[in-house]
């Protein structure tokens, strides 16, 4: 049997647009719901205790800067995390089209396998009629894609949609642990 | 349409400042083309005039009320410029040649030119439209990136309507805007002052009033150490982000625009992540003033004005020494430090006047005497000033070169001399040098040993605890 002993933290980055909303999921998930003006991030860094599955984990979570230019800064955290969330505004098709050219290709440049979670965010903003609108086809393409493990439909203020993304960010950073080292096994036996 | 008229009346009016080649009268018609036709006021005239007869003079004012305000020795100051305006160690990768002859041709990565700034002008004026400017999250969200390569492609190719730029969002031309700023060799802030912005960053007062303002005027003197194409440049697009800024209706503030504008404004392009983690935030804050006082930033500083209307006034009569104006002003380091440190040199008036020395005494004395025993480089260099004496009737300084009988010797009114053996020469100290002061504090015997200014052997003793002395 292979044993279930795991690195309690689970470090994980969010990456995404501009304004789509990045630093409030963080103040969500840690239970700060004052409500403030939009301000632009360099970074943050939080680091939350949680619990999941019966075991502890800390969860350490690096806010970016949505800036495409300032990537010398964000990808210095890109080597150490295990998961990345990528998140993009329901109204906002430009922020969802920026994934496929920008965000997807920068990270998958520095970290092959890392697992990626889709969010999608300003779901109470989410109005039918507009035109800006992303279509659940399209986000369901592009996680084929590039192979995206989740996708999560949330807004930045509620705390249980919220709750949900993380939840799905250490699934899936354990999914990814055990195969790997199945894999290391595998390879192991085959010799 | 108007509009295009407009860009071509602004790009010609490039174009013949580029002719005339002035670099003030540049900015001036810039300022003219952008806002109403200003009078310069008479303190700004001053400093105008100094920065077009002598721009190297000018520079020098600016730095000493700089390392005032900075509370840095002068030199300091240098180094700090002149370590940041070492070489780029530059990360050339390989281009093939097809890609290097589109590069080329690209504005986007070349130098500021007159012509570019001219087509970045347009963007930076559709940005200012009213419409337009209360997008939410204007330079925050990033926009469609092919669309903003279409739109750097016509930009490129000169080729920019109106109605193409209404068909994009803004987000896209802001983006692309702030893409060209970020995509200059060289920031728009010069990375030769980086490390001035930085130790401005650090300037920290009692209260936060006094903190601010302090940085304010730094930021202000530094700017008018720039170049006058980053100027041109720096001026609409302040002006464009004071706006954006004081538009509540698309949620972006001062402290946001900061932190997006800082590293393309400022920063290195090739400093590591980790030197750049630490230094932006406060490097942000800067530009969030900036943004925040607009177009103001560009106004000159009082106290240079001042010091610069007091530089000319010494110019226009060099033998009248305002030490009126220069007392008042004795808080500005500057007027002590480039006001000439004149140290009377009176000959004694028995042994030169009335009996005939031998050789090494008289005749030498007009060459020999010594101004100042301390370097005094900010005098008008050109004139010579002659010796003088402080007549205390009035606050004129009279000079009286009495050529009598035939010698070279100039004589002055003599204090009377109360020592018994007669010196060569003797230092009148005059009320606020630093040295004379040093001087009255030493004993009395060893004063007279210096003031003979060949005894250099004494003096040598006294350099050590001198350094000790707070002037």
């Amino acid at each position: 049997m292979i044993s279930h002993k795991i690195d309690k933290t689970v470090t994980c980055t969010i990456v995404g647009d501009g304004m789509v909303g990045k630093s409030q999921i963080c103040k969500t998930f840690i239970g700060d719901l004052t409500i403030e003006d939009y301000e632009a991030t360099v970074t943050n860094e939080y680091s939350v205790l949680t619990q999941f599955m019966g075991d502890k984990y800390t969860l350490r979570i690096i806010d970016s800067s949505g800036q495409h230019d300032y990537k010398d800064i964000r990808t210095v955290s890109y080597k150490e995390s295990e998961a990345f969330i990528l998140c993009y505004n329901l109204s906002d098709r430009d922020s969802f089209e920026s994934i496929e050219t920008f965000w997807i290709p920068e990270i998958r440049k520095l970290c092959k396998k890392t697992p990626v979670i889709l969010v999608a965010t300003g779901k109470d903003l989410h109005d039918d009629n507009e035109n800006n609108n992303v279509s659940k086809e399209e986000h369901l393409s592009v996680m084929d894609k590039y192979g995206i493990d989740a996708y999560v439909e949330c807004s930045s203020y509620n705390k249980d949609e919220v709750n949900e993304v993380f939840e799905d960010v250490l699934l899936s950073v354990i999914k990814s642990k055990k195969k790997r080292r199945s894999n290391i096994l595998h390879h192991l036996l085959a010799r | 349409m108007d509009y295009k008229d407009t860009q071509v009346m602004k790009y010609r009016s490039f174009r013949v400042t580029r002719n005339t080649g002035s670099p003030a009268q540049s900015v001036s018609r810039q300022t003219l083309s952008q806002n109403r036709r200003t009078r310069f006021q008479p303190s700004e005239k001053h400093v105008c005039r100094l920065q077009n007869c002598m721009p190297l003079k000018f520079k020098e004012f600016v730095k000493s009320h700089l390392s005032s305000i900075l509370e840095l020795p002068l030199d300091h100051l240098e180094t700090l410029m002149i370590s940041a305006a070492e070489p780029v160690p530059q990360h050339k990768t390989p281009i093939s040649f097809s890609k290097r002859k589109a590069q080329k041709q690209s504005m986007f990565g070349s130098d500021l030119s007159p012509e570019n700034i001219a087509t970045v002008l347009q963007l930076i004026n559709y940005l200012s439209q009213d419409d337009v400017i209360s997008t939410e999250g204007l330079f925050r969200k990033t926009g469609n990136i092919c669309r903003q390569k279409q739109l750097k492609a016509k930009l490129d190719s000169a080729t920019l309507t109106q109605k193409y730029l209404s068909s994009l969002t803004p987000h896209d031309s802001a983006n692309v805007l702030k893409r060209y700023i970020h995509n200059l060799p060289e920031p728009l802030l010069t990375r030769k002052f980086f490390n001035l912005y930085v130790h401005i960053t650090n300037i920290s007062k009692s209260t936060k009033e006094e903190t601010k303002s302090a940085k304010i005027q730094a930021i202000r003197l530094v700017i008018h150490l720039l170049p006058s194409d980053n100027l041109n440049l720096l001026k609409p697009l302040m002006t464009l982000l004071n706006k954006t800024a004081s538009v509540s209706s698309n949620l972006m503030t001062a402290y946001s625009l900061g932190i997006l504008f800082a590293p393309h404004l400022l920063c290195d392009r090739h400093s590591s992540a980790d030197n750049l983690h630490s230094v932006l935030p406060k490097v942000s804050d800067l530009v969030s003033i900036m943004i925040e006082i607009g177009p103001q930033i560009f106004s000159i500083p009082k106290d240079l004005s001042r010091s610069v209307a007091n530089f000319w006034r010494e110019m226009e009569i060099p033998n009248q020494l305002y030490y009126k104006t220069v007392q008042e002003t004795t808080d500005a380091v500057v007027s002590d430090r480039t006001s000439p440190k004149v140290h009377v040199v009176d000959l004694c008036d028995k042994p030169t006047a009335t009996s005939p020395q031998p050789v090494p005494f008289t005749p030498p004395t007009t060459s020999r005497k010594r101004l100042s025993s301390d370097t005094s480089d900010g005098i008008p260099e050109k004139r010579p000033t002659p010796e003088m004496f402080l007549s205390p009737a009035c606050n004129v300084l009279d000079f009286k070169p009495k050529l009598s009988k035939q010698t070279n010797s100039i004589i002055f009114h003599t204090a009377p001399v109360s020592s018994s053996k007669k010196p060569v020469a003797r230092v009148k100290p005059i009320q606020h040098s630093p040295i004379s002061q040093f001087l009255k504090s030493v004993p009395l015997k060893l004063q007279r040993v210096m003031s003979t200014p060949r005894s250099r052997a004494p003096m040598a003793l006294f350099q050590s605890p001198s350094h000790s002395v707070k002037f």
